[in-house]
């Protein structure tokens, strides 16, 4: 295996962490996307610097669409009804659980929260299932 | 003091954004490869999490006093492993196993076009739904464990159970849902 194919992602992680410790320290809040969200959706007079980390992340956005365009999900999603599903899918799970892939992923498993985990665990696990069940039954079919 | 905690937060937004589409989470192909362990599995994104977290663990204790982390950690993880954490992961896994997409780059994709609202409308009331779920879930829990109790020791139980304000159980405010994440 080609150790090269680590080191954007790599980057891109530690670009994360940075941020995370940013969120944390100089704003005193967890950069958890969904949770971030999630805020906006309630009444909270506390929305600016939400709207403030969105705002950064949607001009980053539009600087790859700009500069790099096969970066983002373009027409990737294979058909409607399942884009409606697997929205809902994350929308739901993120909301139950309390967080998603950044917020126990990354921020709670690096405090060592064991809620993080146990939930980051499960939904790495349910993921690779469903690949898998999803291939077995593409190659089923005729 | 206000205008520098904003612009910390959107400093904050475009390095998470400039780290998910560097490290190719924006890209629901890699994704599904990554998930893809007995097909043609690519293990490139395990370096997301293993830099994410290696930087983030290191410079959040950087000159820092261990106190004050300590109060923001035993804060943020007070609640217990429970059956709403570990369904509603279930539910997120799956659905990211089917669209590869996760709400960060769910969010971002917004600017390349109209598929995503589809995934991304479905995800937010989804998001609010599941949230109201759990927050009745935790009030239930609670008063069933206080039922019966004097009002100190009811108190008590109701905080360690994170009961969120509104009154459902009528001891008055409390400050903000202390076992979950403040995101």
């Amino acid at each position: 295996m080609e150790i090269s194919i680590f080191f954007w992602p790599v980057v891109g992680g530690a670009s994360i962490g940075l941020a995370a410790t940013l969120l944390e320290r100089g704003v005193g809040r967890v950069a958890g996307v969904s949770g971030i969200v999630r805020g906006l959706l309630v009444k909270d007079e506390d929305s600016a610097w939400r709207w403030a980390f969105i705002g950064g992340m949607l001009l980053v956005a539009l600087g790859a669409r700009a500069l790099a365009p096969h970066t983002l999900p373009v027409g990737s999603l294979p058909t409607l009804s399942g884009a409606v599903v697997a929205g809902a899918l994350v929308g739901l799970g993120a909301g139950l659980s309390n967080g998603c892939t950044s917020g126990h992923g990354i921020c709670g498993l690096s405090r060592g929260a064991w809620r993080s985990i146990a939930a980051t665990a499960t939904f790495m696990l349910c993921g690779v299932a469903t690949v898998y069940l999803r291939r077995l039954m593409q190659q089923g079919a005729p | 003091m206000v205008h520098r905690r904003i612009g910390l937060a959107a400093l904050s937004g475009v390095l998470f954004g400039l780290g998910l589409v560097l490290s190719g989470m924006t890209q629901p192909a890699k994704v599904l490869g990554f998930l893809d362990l007995t097909g043609h599995f690519d293990p490139s994104l395990a370096g997301v999490m293993a830099g994410a977290i290696a930087v983030h663990a290191v410079t959040r204790r950087l000159r820092r006093p261990a106190a004050e982390r300590l109060t923001w950690e035993k804060e943020l993880s007070h609640g217990r492993v429970d059956g709403p954490l570990l369904f509603g992961a279930a539910l997120f896994g799956i659905g990211w196993g089917l669209a590869g997409i996760c709400p960060g780059p769910a969010l971002m994709a917004l600017v390349v076009g109209p598929t995503m609202p589809l995934f991304l409308g479905p995800m937010l009331a989804g998001l609010h739904l599941g949230w109201r779920w759990r927050m009745a879930h935790q009030s239930r829990t609670a008063r069933k464990a206080c039922s019966g109790m004097n009002v100190h020791d009811r108190a008590a139980i109701l905080v360690q159970h994170a009961v969120p304000t509104r009154g459902h159980v009528g001891i008055g405010p409390l400050k903000e849902p202390s076992g979950v994440l403040r995101s």
